[in-house]
């Protein structure tokens, strides 16, 4: 059964919607393409995966939707939110509460406890600290962390610091949660952990999530994956779809 | 959020400077080390740019207090010349410029001359008018005057330039020479000038007056004293007598307050003491004398230091109490000291001897290399920190931090360093100056110790070394803050 927009988008409401977003990078003389017009849309609720090969433009796609970037032409809504016209200030405003990033490596703050670095961006809010500490210290216990909250990211292993950063980056209650391959530091057991923990928040709390991977494990877990070669998409794929797909050729997963 | 929900974008909020400043605080607890080698670059600037500012600092006010103190000692010389000394019509001239707004010495004058205050007011401000003409023409270089005034030298200006053509010739003269500026505006000087025989007249009438009442005084006091060495007569005077002294002093119209004659007795009576001494230990029986005692013979000046000694007492004949020989041995350690201290002061005066300004030429040049390379320095080590923590700077602006917030940490960051390095460089620069100038000028230091302008300085260069900070991480600041967020994604 192949994938049908208009059959999935039923019911369905956007969260994000990319518009032929294309990038342009001149390097030296040269004008490389990073994104050809790409047309997307993310809807609420959903869990979706964004692989492809390295350099294929998954990570400008990142961060256009991120707000970090902008695109050369083409548009990016967030909800009616055209981020184009946003000022910095808006832009700040926009990642500090609408998106929540998760990174291939962690980033958290070194110097600060598990607890500090979950709460600021609740700092940058400009919420009150003590509603910021019961806020933080709820999230840690959803990713099972609470008992470390006093830890800094130097005594704790990589999934537990990718743990804290999740926690970090549903701090402000985010509309969509952007992770750039969350898992690729991480070793399989660990990674699969994560991979669960991510399940579980997009099913039981219904956090919008997109999720730039290579581990095919991921695949499991999504609702839709889309395949961007050459900084276009490639094709829609539904992950039910897929494993029948996998199961049919045998490929099992352990 | 339901689909009907409109998205609400407002400006990011700004943190409070509080807020900013426990964020800030917490880093740099963390990143002691490279804080530190960023600290030790102000240390170093402040602590060099201290030690030359309190060093002058300390050398000015031992000069100051030498200079009042050798002034103390020569006292009662200074009361006796102004009283006896008979003047020409030119030091008369300086003596009433420098009294001129001085309602009390004018009054003396007035007194003593035999005029009234009113008239000696008069002459006062004529001759503040004189001396600064004469020493503008004095100053000018040899060619200007040539061409201003011809050959005329000190008062003969004022004779010439009363002749209307010469005065025009100078008025000429004058407008094209840029570079001069006469002291007052050209219609008082041509008032002077029209009026110079009248003053020359009435400063000669006044002198006359004065000098009348000065031989008569001398006159009087002779018959007092005996006619011999005043000092020597007061140090062997009766109170009462003294009293007779001032008392005649006091008639003749000079201001002679009990007090005053009361200091002016005891550093003549010293004064004459130690000639006397001196006197006695210049014999070729004392010298004989004093060899045998002492078992050695010093030159005069340590004999001097010594005749507080015992031994001292029959080689002098016994014409002295103990008290006496110790006040004149203390009278010239201390003399001694003073020329000591002048000997060892920098030699640094303009033309007006007035002491040359806070720092020399060479010292403030020092300063400010010192200067910039603690800028460079700083603005190296804030680089460095920056690129250490692109990562950390990214991300956090990936989660809501202002470009502001990032600009306002780095620089509070140097501010905190600025006041740590400064105040620390402050101490060890003190620390450096101290004892240095306390190994030129010994205890001396801490006699004429300048509390309140170190305080200053103290004050100044802490200031400075945040100001300083704060001023090199303006760039690597603003290079933080217009740090992409999408760094933060990047992989090494």
């Amino acid at each position: 059964m192949p994938y049908d927009e208009k059959e999935y988008a039923k019911g369905r409401e956007f969260v994000l919607r990319a518009v032929g977003v294309r990038k342009l990078y001149q390097r030296g003389t040269e004008t490389v393409h990073a994104l050809r017009d790409i047309n997307l849309c993310v809807y609420r609720g959903e869990y979706m995966c964004v692989m492809g090969p390295s350099g294929s433009g998954k990570s400008t796609f990142f961060n256009m939707v991120g707000g970090l970037d902008s695109p050369s032409k083409g548009r990016v809504f967030m909800d009616a939110v055209d981020m184009a016209q946003l000022n910095a200030k808006e832009l700040a405003f926009l990642r500090c509460r609408k998106i929540g990033y998760v990174f291939q490596s962690y980033n958290l703050n070194s110097v600060m406890t598990a607890l500090d670095n979950v709460t600021l961006p609740m700092v940058f809010s400009g919420m009150h600290a003590d509603d910021a500490r019961a806020r933080g210290m709820a999230l840690l216990d959803r990713v099972g962390l609470k008992d470390r909250w006093n830890h800094r990211p130097k005594e704790m292993s990589g999934g537990q610091q990718q743990r804290v950063a999740i926690a970090r980056a549903l701090a402000n209650n985010p509309s969509l949660l952007l992770c750039d391959e969350p898992t690729a530091n991480l070793d399989i057991k660990t990674g699969r952990e994560i991979h669960q923990l991510l399940y579980e928040l997009n099913r039981q709390e219904g956090v919008t999530i997109i999720c730039a991977t290579h581990d095919y494990n991921m695949l499991k877990v999504c609702d839709r994956i889309v395949w961007i070669v050459d900084g276009s998409v490639n094709r829609i794929e539904l992950s039910s779809d897929l494993l029948i797909e996998k199961a049919s050729l045998g490929e099992h997963d352990e | 959020m339901t689909s009907s929900e409109h998205m609400d974008v407002r400006k990011q909020v700004q943190l409070s400077f509080r807020k900013s400043l426990g964020f800030c605080l917490k880093g740099i607890s963390y990143r002691l080390f490279r804080s530190s080698l960023t600290l030790a670059v102000v240390v170093v600037a402040v602590a060099f740019f201290m030690a030359l500012l309190s060093e002058g600092t300390m050398t000015r006010s031992i000069g100051k207090g030498v200079a009042a103190a050798v002034l103390d000692l020569r006292e009662g010389d200074l009361l006796l010349t102004h009283i006896f000394y008979p003047h020409s019509t030119l030091g008369l001239s300086r003596k009433l410029a420098a009294a001129h707004g001085q309602p009390e010495t004018l009054a003396e004058f007035a007194q003593v001359a035999g005029i009234t205050p009113e008239a000696a007011a008069r002459l006062a401000g004529q001759c503040r008018l004189e001396n600064k003409y004469l020493s503008f023409f004095e100053d000018m270089n040899i060619g200007k005057r040539m061409v201003l005034v011809k050959k005329a030298r000190g008062r003969e200006v004022f004779t010439i330039l009363a002749d209307p053509a010469r005065w025009d010739e100078f008025t000429r003269n004058l407008a094209n020479m840029r570079s001069l500026r006469l002291p007052t505006d050209i219609t008082t000087m041509r008032a002077f000038v029209d009026n110079w025989p009248n003053h020359l007249k009435s400063l000669e009438a006044a002198r006359a007056g004065w000098a009348a009442t000065v031989t008569g005084l001398q006159t009087r006091l002779q018959a007092l004293t005996g006619g011999g060495d005043v000092a020597d007569w007061i140090a062997g005077a009766r109170d009462a007598e003294v009293e007779q002294w001032r008392q005649a002093v006091v008639a003749a119209g000079f201001r002679l307050e009990p007090v005053v004659m009361l200091r002016l007795r005891h550093l003549l009576t010293l004064a004459s003491h130690e000639t006397r001494i001196a006197r006695l230990l210049q014999s070729d029986e004392s010298r004989k004398a004093w060899k045998e005692s002492f078992g050695s013979l010093p030159s005069l000046e340590e004999q001097f230091a010594q005749v507080n000694d015992p031994r001292a007492d029959s080689l002098l004949g016994g014409s002295f109490t103990p008290q006496q020989r110790v006040a004149v041995a203390a009278n010239f350690t201390r003399a001694q000291q003073l020329r000591n201290l002048e000997d060892k002061l920098p030699v640094r005066r303009t033309s007006g001897g007035e002491p040359a300004g806070f720092l020399d030429g060479s010292q403030l040049f020092l300063a400010v290399i010192s200067f910039i390379v603690c800028m460079v320095g700083i603005t190296n080590a804030m680089l460095m920190s920056i690129t250490e923590r692109f990562r950390e700077i990214a991300t956090m602006k990936c989660l809501g931090a202002t470009d502001g917030f990032i600009l306002n940490q780095f620089l509070i960051e140097a501010a905190i360093q600025g006041m740590i390095g400064g105040t620390l460089g402050m101490a060890i620069g003190l620390l450096v100056a101290l004892i240095k100038s306390s190994a030129i000028f010994g205890v001396s230091v801490f006699v004429y110790f300048p509390a309140l302008p170190l305080l200053l300085c103290a004050v100044f260069t802490v200031v400075l070394g945040v100001l300083l900070s704060m001023l090199a991480s303006i760039y690597p600041s603003r290079a933080a803050a217009a740090m992409a967020p999408m760094d933060a994604m990047r992989v090494e």
